[in-house]
This record gives C-alpha cells, sequence and structure tokens, in this order.
C-alpha cells in the first residue's frame, strides 16, 4: 500500500505507523461514567468501507496524516495533515 | 579544573577506510566521500512564521528556499526542508558557522544546533544510484528525481535526508551521527558488488 503524504509525496506504507480511528478520541466523556469512558477508550468500530485513519509519517516528515482508505480494497481516496483537522490551523 | 579540549572527529572513523572496498575490476561503480568540516542547524519556524522565515532563509542562500522537499543553495550553503515549516541548513567548510543566520531568526523559529549530529556523505559514480536504490525506497530515477529535490526517507530501517545535488549523479545524503556505523554497513555492502572507492 502506498499513502501519498502531502509533504514528501506517495511512499511505502513502510514509512508509516498506523493508530487506527481518527475520530476515536475527539470526544472525551466525563470520567464518572465508567461505561462511556471504557467505550471512549477501547471499542471500536471494524467496519467495511471508508474509513478515516491517523497515520504518523515515522520516517518522513513526521507528521500526523488523517487517511481515508476503504477498508475493502485499500483505495485510498484523501490524505490530510491531522492538525488541520476540525480549526484550520497550520501544520 | 583540567583544561578540556573537544577534539572534531569523523562520523565513520575507524569504519571508512579510504581506497578501494568490493569487487576489484576497472573503475569502481560507487565512489563515497564524507564532509567533515561543517556546521549544521535545525529550524523549526513558530506558527504562522514559515514564510517570513523562507525569505530569511533565501536571502541567506542566495535563491529561493520553499516550505517543501527541496534543497536550495549551489555553494557552501545549503538549506533542505525536511518537513513542513522545518528546514536543515549546512555550512561546508573549515571553522565555519552558521551563527550569523541564527542570529536573524530570533523570535521566528527555534534553531538547535545539529553540527555535532550529522553523517553527511556524497555517494556518486556510474553504479550510484543502483547501489541506493537497494535500500531507498523513493524513485531515485533521473527524471523524478532531480537536483533542487530532496526526500527525508529512510534505508535498512536507518532514517536519512537524501538529495541529487548534479547530474553525475552525485547523492549528498545526510543522516543521524549515531546510526553512521549501522548505516555504513549498509552502503558499503550495497555497493560491494560494483565496486566502491572511499575518498
Amino acid at each position: 500500500m502506498r499513502i501519498r503524504c502531502p509533504y514528501c509525496g506517495e511512499r511505502s506504507n513502510d514509512e508509516f505507523y498506523v493508530l487506527g480511528d481518527a475520530d476515536a478520541l475527539t470526544a472525551r466523556p466525563s470520567g464518572e461514567n465508567a461505561e462511556a469512558f471504557h467505550e471512549y477508550v477501547y471499542q471500536r468500530t471494524n467496519l467495511a468501507g471508508l474509513h478515516r485513519e491517523l497515520w504518523y509519517h515515522s520516517n518522513g516528515c513526521r507528521r500526523w496524516l488523517v487517511v481515508t482508505r476503504d477498508t475493502r480494497t485499500h483505495e485510498i481516496s484523501d490524505v490530510t495533515y491531522a492538525s488541520k483537522r476540525g480549526e484550520g490551523e497550520a501544520a | 579544573m583540567a583544561d578540556r579540549k573537544i577534539a572534531s572527529r569523523s562520523a565513520l572513523a575507524g569504519l571508512a577506510k579510504s581506497g578501494a572496498l568490493g569487487v576489484s575490476k576497472g573503475v569502481p561503480g560507487v565512489r563515497i566521500r564524507e564532509i567533515t568540516d561543517f556546521a549544521a542547524i535545525g529550524i523549526i519556524a513558530r506558527r504562522g512564521r514559515a514564510a517570513e522565515v523562507a525569505a530569511i532563509l533565501s536571502r541567506h542562500v542566495g535563491s529561493p528556499v520553499v516550505d517543501a522537499a527541496k534543497r536550495a543553495g549551489a555553494g557552501a550553503v545549503s538549506i533542505t526542508g525536511t518537513a513542513p515549516g522545518q528546514w536543515l541548513a549546512i555550512s561546508r567548510g573549515p571553522g565555519t558557522s552558521l551563527d550569523e543566520l541564527r542570529t536573524e531568526l530570533a523570535g521566528l523559529a527555534a534553531v538547535t544546533d545539529q553540527g555535532d549530529g550529522r553523517l553527511i556523505i556524497e555517494v556518486t559514480g556510474p553504479r550510484a544510484r543502483d547501489a541506493l536504490a537497494k535500500g531507498v525506497a523513493i524513485d531515485l530515477d533521473a527524471g523524478v528525481f532531480k537536483v533542487g529535490d530532496a526526500a527525508q526517507t529512510s534505508a535498512a530501517h536507518i532514517g536519512l535526508q537524501i538529495a541529487p545535488i548534479d547530474e553525475a549523479p552525485t547523492f549528498e545524503i545526510i543522516s543521524a551521527r549515531s546510526t553512521a556505523a549501522s548505516f555504513w554497513s549498509w552502503l558499503e555492502s550495497s555497493a560491494a558488488e560494483y565496486g566502491i572507492d572511499v575518498a
């Protein structure tokens, strides 16, 4: 699989470290509800289709990226800097 | 207190002996030269200041420096993009310094001295590209990876930055000094079948 890094260009996935669901840790629940917190920390969907994932370009520009990948075909439709999520701030 | 002096020492001291290595038939396919006298600084622009930093770097090196994986500079000073808003500046030559540039960047960028932290080598010769292609997993073809381009990548799990600096081709490779022994081991093994000349 090859990932088109916005800075480095197309690179082998060997250069990256994958973390998983890019949106999983964005809405932190109150620590008082143990069940909700357990869901937040441990539970992940294992979907077949388009998946937004965090990939770290460890052997390149050392930037976290959000990669939109089809888990059925490995086809990648979008790659952006993770730092640009939501706020639109500079990388 | 004892008066101590820090002695300059090649990153490949005791590893790379000058002369011929690998097969010896005719002209060596790969020629390797270590650059030992240099100053180096890592530059990380503060948030929103990358364009101002690039302008100062351009003025300093005398050619356009952009916020991209490119290498600028044909003389003693070169500036290579390593990540968004980040560059590595190198000044070659005995007793050279980048202090003036560091002063100009005050307040605009975080600047760290890398002069004792890098291995710099130049790899050239008719089979240089073939030897490097055994471990560097980017397209090194002259039509794709041109003079002025640069890449942050790896070989044999060792992070490095590579740039073609002329059309011979000569590749400048900059790696962490702490991994010099592992890098040299990989390079020597990869180039051995073409014959190596170490300057």
